[in-house]
């Protein structure tokens, strides 16, 4: 019984607490006054950020860069929405979007995949996007990427880099290393189609292949990494989000490679990552942002975006570039228009199940 | 004793001077936020009159608030019954987490109401051996419930990312419930389920069994002087370790009314931190059953209308956050002065 | 001898209470002077304006035969007065010699000069015949050495007055003689002390004046030897006290507890048994063991029954009642309501099917309060806002009114003042002659000659001797209780 003692520190709490009770009565009654009449015009359209939030310098930052970047050429009323619990909110921050005159929603949120039929057929007039799965209805567009091609063509790569002599990075060993933040068929996605590319330039490549089973962690991370280039080997690619950040911090301290994911990070340790697996989530947003402003929102179907439309692919070597040959950039080139062309089809872990050289 | 105290025994001023002191963090997070708005270039009565209307506008905002709610109303109801015993029980978090684990997991098996019970034994098998080393040992439990949350996180990310993981999935997630074992929508479309009855059930049960039962008076002995209760009698040790089991079925259960309720299964995020903001709810709410109901609906009103009220404005969901940080920083500031 | 410090015709008001009314004191330069009444009495609130800690709302304070208007402490100490407070303001986890330079370190350049302030330190000790273990952190040594340390601050500062209010209220007996010898110590060089109390053998054994305050007033003052014990008691008190005296039991019956191991008694129903000892000779001990809360070597019998085993609430279950030491620590629970302590221990009778039905929990509480005459105003008030007698009250209510085979009563007075004390006196024995037992720990040689039958005097954890209650035992007790072979 301390400092709230005392007749002077009670009357300003009173005073202090029925002033409070006005404003908060002052605001109920007028915000339930002007309630917001939905309005046609302009087009409005809302992105729901996923998990990590905003600043993973990955996959939501690039997302909304792409966002934002669309909503202001086409015109459109762009707005975000974060939460800090985006899982469990998601029905009724859904359906709130769905009431509050938005044409158009993009979910970044994968977990949102199971609810999202139900509130799509409950607001027909609003249009949904979705990345990353197949959510079937008639308003909701899906954007899938072709990350199983672009880490094909990054096993490519390394396969050729790691029989490579007389660059300091790379040692004697025929080994080469993955990471993924999860053993799920999303994250074997990439390490199938990583490990096919190694195995097309040589089969006596080994892949050497672990779980860090957190997307956070870049400690952990830098472990993985470290064990992995004390096996043997000097390339290791990461599927892992921000444990990656630690696999690269190693290759850099080991003199290895290491090979980004999602974002350009190359410039993270520039001469130290080989090159990123590009995924435009900017991309998928941004067209899904511009058909809906042309009034051609692909209501019900597939967006895929491959190499060819440039969803997904490599980096182009800014600080890499000399230490790869000619020859092996040529390589990349020649396989990624086979695959284009469709004369190479990557397994997809996800539509095809696992292949051989993942099983066990 | 204070002056106020003093010169008015009436049961209504002490009653008023108690809502008073648990508004003050509130009206002063207000102000701060304000601040913060102003000098921001935004006008915070607009704001809040735009938070006001998100958390409790409308029935469906009000859904909305109820769920965000329900949540924290197990973590708040677990903690403040581990405080009044005198137990600092900080691994409210682990239980609710491993509830929702195990939960979602039998529920695919064998069903909802099973699905709740084993929550709940889930939630105990957390807090029983804290309790434990607590009431033999007197081991601090700070400590020990802290590392449990460790383990328990540990060990159910490895757990959803290997044997209980779906086939199929591309995250780190259980299975999805079949929608037979989901909890029951009370206001269908609005997405509030039954959970928030359980809840509300369980605050009422606790405010007359803390106040009126056998052994809800010997948690209150023995939270407010353990001396004094062993000379009189009461098996200090024992109401610990009761208390704990009883927090960590209320955390467990918690965990799995969120797990059938709302995410209908478990995955990576299922709590963003619900126990830690159940510290903030018992602690705010004084471990009173009204203090804890009243400081859910307050933290669940910012976490609804914090979010949707960004497809209305440009104000950033961190201004939300100093809000609700300002209350909680006030919440422990509070603790620190009693212990 | 002139007045050192003084009152005149000094009123004072807290609200409806008044505190002070029309006080006249005059204490003489290098005497000891005894403040002495029942808790409540005004004795506080006088020192606290005497120091000018507080002001009068009439009269004045006189120093030096001049009247005076001390503003606050600083006016105090300026005037040559120090006061030793009841609760006393040390830092704990600063040293004693850190405490006793605290706010007036002696200085060489911008750094204290510990030299110097350790020397000090020392020739104030010695002055006064102290030794002190200076490098000691406060929170590590016995209360009696920080009073100590407390009393040398004031003297450092200058103080020729010293006030020490219920100094010896935390003090064991051999530790109060020690006090008691120091404050002649400062009469003899020539200071002037005021020493509160309620304890009239202290009072009488120290002081040259003594002034009797009861109800605000001051009733008399007089020299300290003229005015006997008897009187000084009604005096304070306001009414004749009966002093029952020593009063052996009438019938004593079988054994109701027994003890083995290093300390072997044992207590008969109808008989009180005491437990004499100077601090620390395994009284403590005793107790815990009996009670339940210390794991026992040795068997424990209650009314025949092996005890050695159960936990405290199958004793209390068994018949053992408990009034112990510590009151604010462990007899009430400072915070619970008034009817939350007076039903703990007895609250699993009280329920029914795990349930406390509330109007039974107030009829019970109710009850106890009122047939042990607290007087409180609502069953739902904390203990805290009782007084310290009323307090003790409560404790005595709820232990004797289970009509326990077995009391332990530990220290059942301590802090109680003389009314009260004789209220508790009676109702132990009443107890006894109903038939119960009554262990009695106490500090108090008085107070065990006094209601014991047969006093166990303890000394180094073991049992040194038995001897017959009553005042004829005091030599041989206190003998006992230093070590030494009973004559």
């Amino acid at each position: 019984m301390s400092y709230f003692d005392g007749v002077g520190s009670l009357l300003m709490r009173t005073r202090l607490v029925s002033l409070s009770l006005l404003s908060v009565v002052a605001l109920v009654a007028t915000g339930c006054a002007s309630e917001t009449a939905p309005q046609a015009p302009p087009k409005k359209a809302a992105l729901v950020i996923a998990q990590g939030g905003l600043g993973d310098e990955s996959y939501n930052d690039l997302a909304m860069s792409g966002f934002t970047a669309s909503t202001k050429e086409k015109g459109v009323d762009g707005q975000k929405i974060e939460s800090t619990d985006v899982v469990a909110q998601g029905d009724q921050l859904l359906r709130r979007a769905g009431t509050s005159g938005y044409g158009l929603v993009i979910d970044l949120e994968f977990s949102h995949g199971e609810i999202l039929p139900g509130i799509a057929s409950a607001y027909p007039n609003v249009q949904w996007a979705f990345l990353n799965n197949k959510i079937n209805g008639p308003n909701i567009a899906s954007v899938l990427f072709a990350e199983q091609d672009s880490s094909y063509l990054a096993g490519a790569l390394a396969a050729m880099m790691t029989t490579q002599t007389g660059n300091p990075k790379i040692n004697p060993d025929k080994k080469i290393g993955v990471i993924g933040g999860t053993k799920s068929v999303g994250i074997d996605k990439f390490l199938s189609g990583y490990i096919e590319g190694a195995k097309s330039v040589d089969k006596d490549v080994q892949v050497l292949t672990a779980y860090s089973n957190t997307f956070g962690d870049p400690t952990k991370g830098s472990q993985l990494a470290e064990s992995m280039f004390q096996q043997g080997a000097d390339i290791v690619y990461h599927v892992a989000g921000g444990t990656g950040a630690g696999v690269i911090e190693a290759a850099k301290k080991n003199n290895h490679y290491a090979i980004g994911v999602d974002d350009n990070q190359d410039k993270l340790a520039p001469g130290f990552v080989l090159t990123s697996v590009l995924k435009r989530s900017d991309l998928a947003v941004r067209k899904v942002v511009e058909l809906y402003a042309d009034g051609k929102f692909p209501g019900g179907q597939v967006i895929n975006l491959g190499l060819k439309e440039g969803g997904v692919g490599l980096t182009d070597f800014e600080f890499t570039r000399n230490e790869i040959p000619e020859s092996a950039r040529t390589k990349v080139d020649e396989l990624k228009k086979k695959i284009i062309a469709g004369e190479l089809k990557v397994w997809n872990v996800i539509d095809q199940g696992y292949p051989s050289w993942m099983q066990g | 004793m204070s002056v106020f105290q003093g010169s008015n025994p009436g049961k209504y001023s002490r009653a008023l001077t108690r809502v008073v002191r648990a508004a003050v963090p509130f009206v002063i997070a207000l102000g701060l936020g304000g601040i913060v708005l102003l000098a921001t270039g935004h006008n915070p009565l607009a704001f809040y009159q735009l938070l006001v209307r998100e958390a409790f506008g409308g029935v469906d905002r009000i859904a909305a608030t109820l769920s965000a709610a329900t949540p924290l109303l197990f973590t708040g109801l677990a903690t403040a019954i581990a405080f009044r015993a005198g137990v600092f029980n900080v691994g409210v978090e682990g239980g609710f987490v491993f509830g929702g684990l195990i939960a979602a997991t039998v529920a695919l098996q064998a069903g909802l109401l099973a699905g709740m019970v084993a929550g709940a034994l889930a939630g105990v098998l957390v807090s029983a051996l804290p309790g434990w080393l607590k009431a033999r040992w007197n081991v601090d439990e700070v400590v020990t419930t802290l590392m449990v949350n460790f383990v328990v996180a540990g060990v159910t990310g490895w757990l959803v990312t290997t044997f209980l993981q779906a086939k199929g999935v591309a995250n780190s997630a259980t299975a999805l419930i079949p929608q037979g074992s989901w909890l029951p929508d009370l206001l269908p479309p609005y997405g509030l389920t039954a959970g928030v009855l359980v809840a509300l059930a369980l605050v009422v049960l606790y405010a007359v069994w803390i106040k009126h039962s056998v052994l809800g008076y010997e948690l209150r002995q023995t939270g407010l002087n353990p001396r004094f209760s062993a000379a009189q009698g009461i098996r200090v040790g024992r109401v610990i370790m009761v208390s704990m089991l009883i927090s960590g079925a209320i955390a467990g259960l918690g965990g799995a009314v969120h797990a059938l309720g709302v995410v209908h299964r478990f995955v990576d995020g299922f709590s963003p931190g619900y126990g830690f903001t159940g510290i903030a709810v018992a602690l705010l709410g004084r471990n009173s059953a009204v203090g804890v109901a009243l400081g859910a609906v307050l933290f669940g009103a910012l976490a609804s209308a914090g979010t949707t009220a960004q497809l209305f404005s440009d104000i950033p969901l961190d201004i939300v956050d100093v809000l609700s940080g300002t209350v909680m920083i006030f919440a422990v500031v509070r603790l620190w002065r009693q212990r | 001898m002139s007045v050192r410090l003084g009152a005149r015709g000094v009123s004072r008001a807290f609200g409806a209470v008044r505190a002070n009314q029309g006080v006249d004191v005059e204490v003489r330069a290098g005497t000891v002077h005894a403040v002495v009444g029942e808790n409540g009495a005004g004795k506080t609130t006088l020192m606290r304006i005497l120091y000018g800690l507080d002001q009068p709302d009439s009269g004045t304070v006189v120093i030096g035969d001049r009247p005076v208007r001390l503003r606050g402490a600083a006016d105090g100490i300026a005037n040559g007065i120090g006061l030793v407070p009841q609760e006393l303001a040390m830092i704990g986890s600063l040293t004693l010699l850190e405490n006793l330079v605290l706010g007036a370190e002696p200085r060489r350049g911008v750094r204290i000069d510990w030299a110097r302030a350790r020397a000090e330190a020392e020739e104030l000790a010695s002055d006064v015949g102290v030794e002190l273990p200076w490098t000691a952190v406060a929170d590590t040594v016995s209360i009696s050495v920080r009073q100590q340390t407390e009393i040398l601050r004031a003297l450092r500062r200058g103080a020729d007055v010293l006030i020490l209010d219920e100094p010896t209220a935390a003090l064991a007996p051999a530790q109060v003689d020690d006090l008691l010898r120091l404050l002649r110590e400062l009469r003899d060089a020539g200071r002037t002390v005021v020493f509160i109390s309620h304890k009239v053998d202290e009072v009488l054994a120290v002081a040259d004046e003594i002034t009797v305050m009861r109800g605000g007033k001051v009733i008399t003052t007089r020299r300290a030897d003229a005015v006997d014990r008897a009187e000084l008691i009604e005096l304070i008190v306001g009414e004749h006290v009966r002093t029952t005296g020593f009063v052996p039991s009438a019938v004593i019956g079988d054994e109701v507890l027994t003890v083995d191991g290093d300390v072997a008694l044992s207590v008969r129903a109808g008989e009180i048994v005491g437990v004499a000892g100077i601090a620390g000779s395994g009284q403590d001990e005793l107790v815990e063991r009996v009670v339940g809360l210390r794991p026992a070597g040795g068997r424990i019998t209650l009314s025949g029954k092996d005890i050695t085993a159960l936990a405290v609430d199958r004793r209390r279950a068994a018949g053992l009642g408990y009034i112990s030491g510590e009151r604010r620590a462990e007899g009430l629970s400072m915070d619970a309501s008034l009817a939350d302590n007076a039903i703990a221990g007895t609250h699993r009778a009280i329920g029914r099917r795990g349930w406390l039905a509330p109007s039974k929990v107030r009829r019970y509480a109710k009850r106890v309060l009122d047939s042990y005459s607290v007087r409180y105003g609502r069953l739902t008030a904390a203990a805290r806002t009782l007084s310290g007698g009323n307090q003790q009250r409560v404790v005595i209510g709820r232990e004797l009114d289970r009509a326990p085979a077995l009391l332990v009563a530990a220290g059942p007075t301590r802090g109680v003042d003389v009314l009260g004390m004789a209220y508790i006196h009676d109702q132990l024995r009443a107890l006894r002659d109903n038939g119960s037992g009554v262990l009695l720990v106490s500090e108090q040689l008085d107070e065990l000659l006094e209601l014991s039958d047969r006093i166990v005097v303890l000394h180094g954890g073991r049992v040194a001797g038995e001897l017959p209650g009553g005042p004829e035992s005091r030599t041989a007790v206190g003998a006992l209780m230093l070590g030494r072979k009973a004559s």
